[in-house]
């Protein structure tokens, strides 16, 4: 361009700055907002990358139930472009934490690769200690150098009897941050098939915290390769060569996972025939135990027999000996006392005289002699002449008294004498009867020793039976025992092998898991949000480049109308058409490259952050790295350009072929002329402001086209923001009151006895509505080979779940019933193809893969994929009847707290989950993300409509100024001259509104479309709301910057008419 | 040769040419006093005419001065004029400070007179009237050459009056409708002002028809603009009918094109998406007695074409659309700005035929045009020049509009 030229094109931008700023504005805006939202995802990526880098996290994850071996390690490292493999296991542990429990999986640390960021404490590096990661600590409250428990109660980590883990109660010695978990969404972390179903911790030990014999190999491997350290994970490059290297370890993967399944399959079936083989020998040892314990049984009995006749024997011989030592005892004190009597009758006799022998001496002998005599035990000693001295005492008596006594001495001293005399016979005798008597005695005595010591040596023979018949006892008894013991450890050896044998038919043919980085959960949800702005930013910027242009082509146009005198005087002059288009081109794309810079710097320093924050806000992040493209930029501004370019030749085009006298002439007003309608009398009755109001709009095509659509533009734009915004809010209203029935879930554990009859009776008894459903978590491999999580779940009470679920048939589905086959939520059909009758794949827990036929698609609203299925089609698939282990739960008027608070005293319960909380959660997390992009929208949408309408009234007052000005001077006042355009305006906004607001409902669908993660189907279709908010705004807008634009009116110098 | 006597024969020479050359004693009189004010250093000249009814009575006819003389008579032998008109004796008064006449002061008012010539003229039969020459206080007074030589050549102008040139039929305004004093209008344009009007003092009379010639820049348009309303002088006064609009506000001034003026442009400016009658009906509908707007499309000869757009009509035929517009108000005055500008000869005579039976009917027309052979058709031609009125010329013989020729 020559010095001139650029001079006439400051000059041209100085005189139409407003329409210049316009074109500026909309690049600006176009620009930022596609780079903006394009550039939010790889700025994400990068600061992820970080965090990758930081922690090593590996390309490639092989997992593989059935054990990695060393040897399958050294053929993995042999592949090219593995350089490093690490080896790990991992559990899923119930956390017990006041009084609730977490499903926590516990992974074994490895040196290099996939190592957790502390951010405090330090790494596990014994048994017993252990690493949290820190956003789920925090939540809790716990703190390095707290411990953590994990339960064992054969309903968790220890289900196959095995604990996995060696210790239950563990150290926090960190809180962690890892590269392979970097989103806080719950969802990403997995699935398990304990607890909840979703794993909310993760944990991080050391490896000799594992119990490895519980564990068949490594079950999972870690995969680092240098050929991808030079592209990022979201780069093609890295995803070529990922997926490359993937494949080949798939395909070494197909061999030796089917070697490793043979070789487990014979190892365990030779355990097996091992353990019948013991079974049967320990059968035999039982037989004969149990014979001889028989056998030892019946001597026994003999024994008891024999022992309790000689018992009884004893008893008989200690009988006769008590009575023969009675009577010796009897008979030897009768001696000793006859003995005692003796020595002191013989000792008294050799002491007396005849004359000592007093009647009173005499009464007294003979009352002692009747006394002796009387007692029976002494009556047989001496008993004659006993007799006879008591006979001759009693004379004495019969004839003597005391006085005659002493009276008659002779006759006294005769008996007297007698006396004597007979006593010394009765001593005599009675000396003689007494040896007699001790000789008796002692031979009695002599044998009733003998008896006694026949007795004892019976009753220690007796003893030594008893002991002996005890110790047999005691020995059967044992054996006994032993038998039963035996028998209890051949039975438990039976079910044993029975188990084994059951568990040996369920060793499955597990292939290797191979992920790549793509099948991260943090990944995938990154990629998901790198979709939605992918998605977004075409919609979006798409919106505001086609108004910016038809904005562009408006300026452009009337800047070439307003000139199209001085055009003319330039192809008078001898000016070149192309010249002259040169230089409204160099006019636009100054205004582009302006704009584009601006834009630019819009999109990187403020949309793209904007943007990053909220989406940064749900993962782990490095530094924030802001992306900006060069590149990207450059070829944006030159399409942007190109575009403008085109729009501004275009505009030129009609002006410029035109003959230099007729541009000369200036602007032709617009050609009206009769229409068929004026003869009408409806027209001829109409205020004649009316009919001037129609004729603008019908005679004024290219003003009224324009305006109509940009009002319709502007109006689009925010009617199509407020109604994705809504209609997503909407969609989980919609779930709730058209589809759910239910508020809450109540899972329990089903081992628990009677655990279904006991919550549902606590359930009835609160009043409360529920249906009992087995549900569960498995992987879903979606049509296009990815992975998606989705819940199953299968009716208990078809009956009663038809009111709890209402599933309204989507798409081609026909009216039928899930019991016929497998029903998805809408989504599965929307985003991925699916039709009825195509194969579903889903995944269970342990890797092991089922396909189902698909009967229908229902329409469903919440960010999650369903698969609602028949007992019959589950136990058909599955193999095995399902048991029910939740209640879908209506808590109505009681709600979920209350619902909760009774069942928490129910053992069996294992979760009460306030359903409808736990959605509104996950929609929030997501409509947070697409509200902040949707504010930016709206805010956006405003400042264009702003600047469109704006821009629209300036140039429509602009245009209309010479007849405002001659009506004017005529005599309207201000006021009336302002009548004149906004009538006429608010028939072109309401025409542009009402257009605007069938654009924007057909926009705002596609853009819910293109937003729909591919779980997601959200509710389209007219959102009233959207269409009076939108067009009110539009209204609003447009009221507001038309009387800002009629102001002009009033400054209007009528003396310009000459001018104009 | 002295230089001044050079000067004064070739003045001479030029008067003679100019009357030679002059098709009508206006032309001869207004030509020579332009060349005697250009040779006799004299700021501002009259030529007074006697009333063909009242020879006592004399009628400014022409003027160069920023006054309006119009409403100014002087009878014979009354001060300067009368006396010079009645004596037919040319007066010479080099100080007129000097002066006892007031009266002749008076024909001035507004402007410091310093020295003054009065010749009479004649025809052979009678006086008919006299011109004044005047310089103003301050600049160089006239000498008594300068009073020979404007003798001189008022009486070679005179030479030109014939037996039918008697006394003046005077134009009697009337009633002033429009009255003008002292008007200037400045424009700023950053630091720079730029004075438009200097002072314009200018009464419009009912029913005149008043043309404003002159070149561009002149300050003719934005008389118009602050006769019309459209604008407003930056200072002076301005009165309609005797109401002061010199500070109305824009509501006063809306309200007083509303209901006063009509009017007509160059570029006919209609409503290019209304038919002819709703043009007019849409201007109509603003006064409470409009003129019945068939009734005005048939004054201007377009009834046949009351439902044509303008995009259907010939550039006359939008200007006469125009024309009625401006008069279906009922306008007191009628503000036309170059109403034939854009047209050809013929089409051109149309719309003045039009105009000129506008004025027949009583209407006030003020005209803004550079064609000085419409200004024929004028009671009065104001030449504008500088920012102000620099002469005035009282039609003494109207033009009809059939018998112009450019």
């Amino acid at each position: 361009m020559k010095k001139t030229q650029i001079k006439e094109l400051f000059s041209n931008i100085k005189a139409t700055f407003m329409s210049f700023m316009a074109i500026v504005l909309f690049v600006v805006l176009s620009v930022g907002v596609f780079t903006g939202i394009s550039w939010t995802s790889p700025a994400l990526q990068r600061s992820a990358e970080e965090i990758f880098d930081e922690g090593n996290l590996c390309d490639i994850e092989i997992q593989f139930p059935n054990g990695l071996t060393d040897e399958d390690l050294q053929q993995i490292m042999a592949l090219d472009g593995v350089d490093e493999i690490a080896t790990g296991y991992s559990s899923l542990q119930m956390m017990k934490r006041n009084g609730k429990e977490y499903v926590t999986k516990v992974m074994s640390l490895t040196e290099n690769i996939n190592v957790p960021v502390q951010k405090d404490g330090r790494l596990p590096r014994n048994e017993g200690e252990i690493a949290l990661n820190k956003s789920w600590a925090k939540d809790q409250g716990i703190k390095v150098g707290d411990t953590v428990t994990f339960k064992h109660d054969g309903s968790a980590g220890d289900r196959d009897g095995m604990k996995y883990l060696t210790e239950d109660t563990y150290l926090v010695t960190a809180l962690v941050e890892s590269p392979a978990y970097i989103s806080y969404s719950l969802s990403s972390y997995g699935f398990a098939n304990i607890g909840s179903g979703y794993i909310q911790c993760l944990a991080f030990t050391a490896p000799q915290s594992f119990d490895t014999s519980a564990y068949p190999g490594y079950t999972q491997a870690f995969i680092r390769s240098n050929m991808l350290r030079s592209s990022s994970t979201s780069d093609e490059e890295y995803m070529r060569l990922s997926q490359q290297l993937k494949d080949r370890i798939s395909a070494l993967g197909d061999n030796l996972a089917r070697e490793r399944y043979g070789m487990i399959w014979e190892e365990a079936k030779g355990k097996l025939e091992e353990g019948y083989e013991k079974l049967s020998e320990a059968e035999a040892k039982i037989k004969d135990a149990e014979k001889k314990i028989k056998e030892g049984k019946k001597t026994l009995a003999e024994g008891k027999a024999e022992y309790a006749a000689q018992e009884k024997k004893l008893a008989r011989g200690l009988s006769q000996l008590q009575a023969g030592q009675q009577q010796y005892n009897t008979a030897k004190a009768n001696y000793e006392k006859a003995s005692a009597t003796y020595k002191d009758i013989k000792k008294s006799r050799s002491q007396l005289k005849e004359e000592d022998l007093t009647y009173k001496e005499i009464t007294e002998m003979n009352r002692q002699l009747n006394s002796f005599s009387k007692d029976a035990n002494m009556k047989d000693f001496g008993s004659d002449n006993v007799a006879q001295l008591q006979g001759t005492l009693d004379e004495i008596t019969e004839k003597f008294d005391e006085e005659t006594w002493e009276e008659d001495t002779e006759l006294t001293s005769a008996y007297r004498r007698q006396v004597l005399s007979d006593m010394d016979e009765a001593i005599d005798e009675g000396g003689k009867e007494l040896a007699s008597a001790k000789k008796e005695l002692d031979k009695s005595d002599k044998k009733l020793k003998e008896g006694w010591n026949q007795y004892y040596a019976g009753a220690a023979k007796l003893k030594e039976a008893r002991q002996q018949i005890e110790a047999g006892e005691k020995k059967l008894d044992k054996k006994i025992k032993q038998l039963e013991e035996s028998k209890k450890k051949y039975e438990d050896g039976k079910a044993k092998l029975e188990d084994y044998e059951k568990q040996l038919s369920k060793i499955k043919d597990y292939d290797w898991t191979v992920l790549s980085r793509e099948d991260n959960g943090g990944v995938l949800m990154m990629n998901q949000f790198s979709g939605l702005t992918e998605n977004l930013r075409f919609s979006m910027a798409a919106l505001f480049i086609i108004i910016g242009l038809l904005v562009s082509y408006s300026s452009i146009s009337r800047i070439v109308r307003d000139q199209v005198v001085s055009i003319g005087t330039k192809k008078a002059l001898g000016l070149r058409s192309r010249e002259i288009t040169l230089s409204y081109l160099a006019y636009s794309g100054a205004a582009v490259i302006i704009g584009g810079v601006l834009g630019l710097a819009a999109g990187s320093l403020v949309i793209e952050r904007l943007l990053a924050r909220p989406i940064g806000s749900r993962f782990i992040m490095g530094a924030y790295a802001p992306y900006f493209s060069t590149g990207e930029g450059l070829i944006l501004m030159a399409i942007e350009l190109a575009m403008i370019l085109l729009t501004t030749w275009l505009a030129c085009r009609s002006v410029l072929k035109q003959q230099a006298v007729e541009l000369l002439k200036g602007e032709k007003p617009p050609s009206a002329k009769p229409r068929f309608f004026e003869k009408w009398k409806l027209w001829q009755r109409l205020p004649l402001f009316t009919k001037t109001v129609i004729n603008n709009c019908i005679n004024d095509k290219r003003r009224v086209f324009g305006t109509i659509i940009g009002i319709a533009g502007c109006t689009a734009l925010m009617v199509t923001a407020i109604l994705v915004n809504d209609n997503i809010q909407k969609s989980f209203e919609r779930q709730y009151e058209d589809v759910y029935s239910y508020d809450t879930v109540v899972r329990y554990n089903v081992n628990y006895p009677d655990a279904e009859g006991e919550i549902a009776g606590a359930l009835d008894k609160l009043g409360t509505e529920s249906t009992p459903v087995y549900t569960g978590p498995y992987r879903l491999l979606q049509p296009d080979g990815r992975r998606s999580s989705v819940t199953v779940t299968v009716p208990y009470d078809e009956e009663s779940f038809d009111n709890f679920v209402k599933m309204e048939p989507f798409g081609e589905t026909a009216d039928t019933e899930y019991d016929d086959g497998v029903w998805m939520n809408a989504a599965y059909s929307s985003h991925l193809g699916a039709e009825v009758g195509d194969k579903v794949e889903i995944m269970d827990s342990e890797g092991q893969i089922h396909e189902f036929t698909l009967q229908g698609f229902f329409k469903h609203y919440l960010l999650s994929n369903q698969m609602i299925m028949s007992r019959e089609v589950y136990s058909n698939e599955f193999g095995q009847e399902t048991e029910a282990n939740a209640f879908l739960v209506d808590s109505g008027e009681s709600g979920y707290q209350k619902v909760k608070d009774t069942l928490s005293g129910i053992k069996a319960v294992r979760m009460v989950k306030d359903d409808y909380k736990a959605s509104e959660n996950v929609f929030n997390e997501f409509s947070r993300i697409t509200r902040a992009v949707i504010i930016l929208y709206l805010v956006l949408s405003v400042l264009m409509a702003i600047i469109v309408l704006y821009d629209l009234y300036s140039v429509f007052i602009e245009e209309k100024k010479k007849e405002l000005i001659v009506l004017m001077i005529n005599g309207f006042s201000a006021g009336d001259a302002r009548k004149y355009i906004y009538r006429d305006t608010i028939v072109l906004t309401v025409i542009g509104i009402i257009l605007g607001i069938v654009f924007g409902v057909v926009m705002g669908n596609v853009t819910i479309m293109t937003l729909e993660p591919d779980i997601a189907y959200f509710v389209k279709g007219i959102d009233w709301f959207a269409c009076i908010a939108g067009a009110a705004a539009s209204a609003v807008l447009a009221v507001v910057l038309c009387a800002a634009a009629l102001r002009k009116i009033s400054a209007f110098k009528l003396s310009d008419i000459n001018k104009l | 040769m002295d230089a001044s006597i050079k000067n004064y024969y070739l003045a001479i020479g030029k008067i003679q040419k100019c009357i030679a050359n002059a098709e009508t004693l206006d032309e001869a009189f207004q030509g020579s006093l332009r060349i005697i004010i250009e040779n006799c250093n004299a700021e501002q000249a009259v030529i007074w005419y006697a009333d063909k009814s009242d020879k006592d009575r004399l009628h400014p006819y022409y003027w160069i001065s920023p006054l309006d003389m119009m409403s100014r008579t002087h009878s014979a032998g009354e001060g300067a004029v009368g006396r010079v008109y009645a004596s037919q004796k040319t007066e010479y008064i080099p100080d007129f400070k000097a002066a006892p006449d007031s009266f002749t002061a008076a024909d001035f008012d507004g402007v410091e007179v310093g020295s003054m010539i009065c010749v009479p003229f004649s025809n052979e039969y009678e006086n008919l009237g006299c011109i004044q020459l005047i310089t103003t206080s301050g600049n160089r007074s006239f000498t008594e050459e300068d009073a020979d030589m404007c003798e001189i050549m008022v009486m070679m102008a005179a030479m030109a009056i014939t037996d039918n040139e008697h006394r003046l039929v005077p134009w009697h305004g009337g009633e002033v409708v429009i009255s003008l004093s002292d008007i200037c209008r400045e424009f700023k344009n950053g630091e720079v002002i730029t004075k438009v009007l200097k002072g314009v003092n200018l009464d419009i009379y009912k029913g005149e028809f008043l043309v404003l010639l002159g070149e561009s820049g002149c300050g003719k348009s934005t008389l118009l603009n602050i006769i019309g309303g459209m604008d407003q002088a930056t200072s002076g006064s301005f009165t309609y009918m005797g109401e002061d609009f010199s500070h109305a506000t824009q509501e006063q001034l809306t309200e007083f094109r509303r209901s006063n003026v009509g009017f007509i442009f160059q570029g006919y400016n209609l409503m290019p998406n209304l038919n002819a009658i709703q043009n007019l009906d849409l201007i109509g509908e603003l006064v409470e007695d409009p003129m019945d707007s068939s009734e005005a499309l048939e004054l201007v000869g377009l009834s046949e074409r009351k439902t044509n757009y303008p995009s259907q009509l010939s550039g006359g035929q939008q200007q006469r659309v125009s024309i009625a517009r401006a008069l279906v108000k009922k306008p007191k005055l009628i503000l036309a700005d170059e109403p034939t500008a854009a047209l050809d000869y013929a089409t051109s005579i149309e719309v003045l035929t039009v105009m000129e039976r506008i004025v027949e009917s009583g209407a006030t027309l003020v005209m803004v045009t550079h064609n000085e052979e419409i200004s024929r058709m004028a009671d009065r031609v104001v030449h504008m020049r500088n920012g102000r009125m620099y002469e005035v010329t009282v039609n003494r013989h109207r033009a009809h509009a059939a018998d112009l020729v450019w």
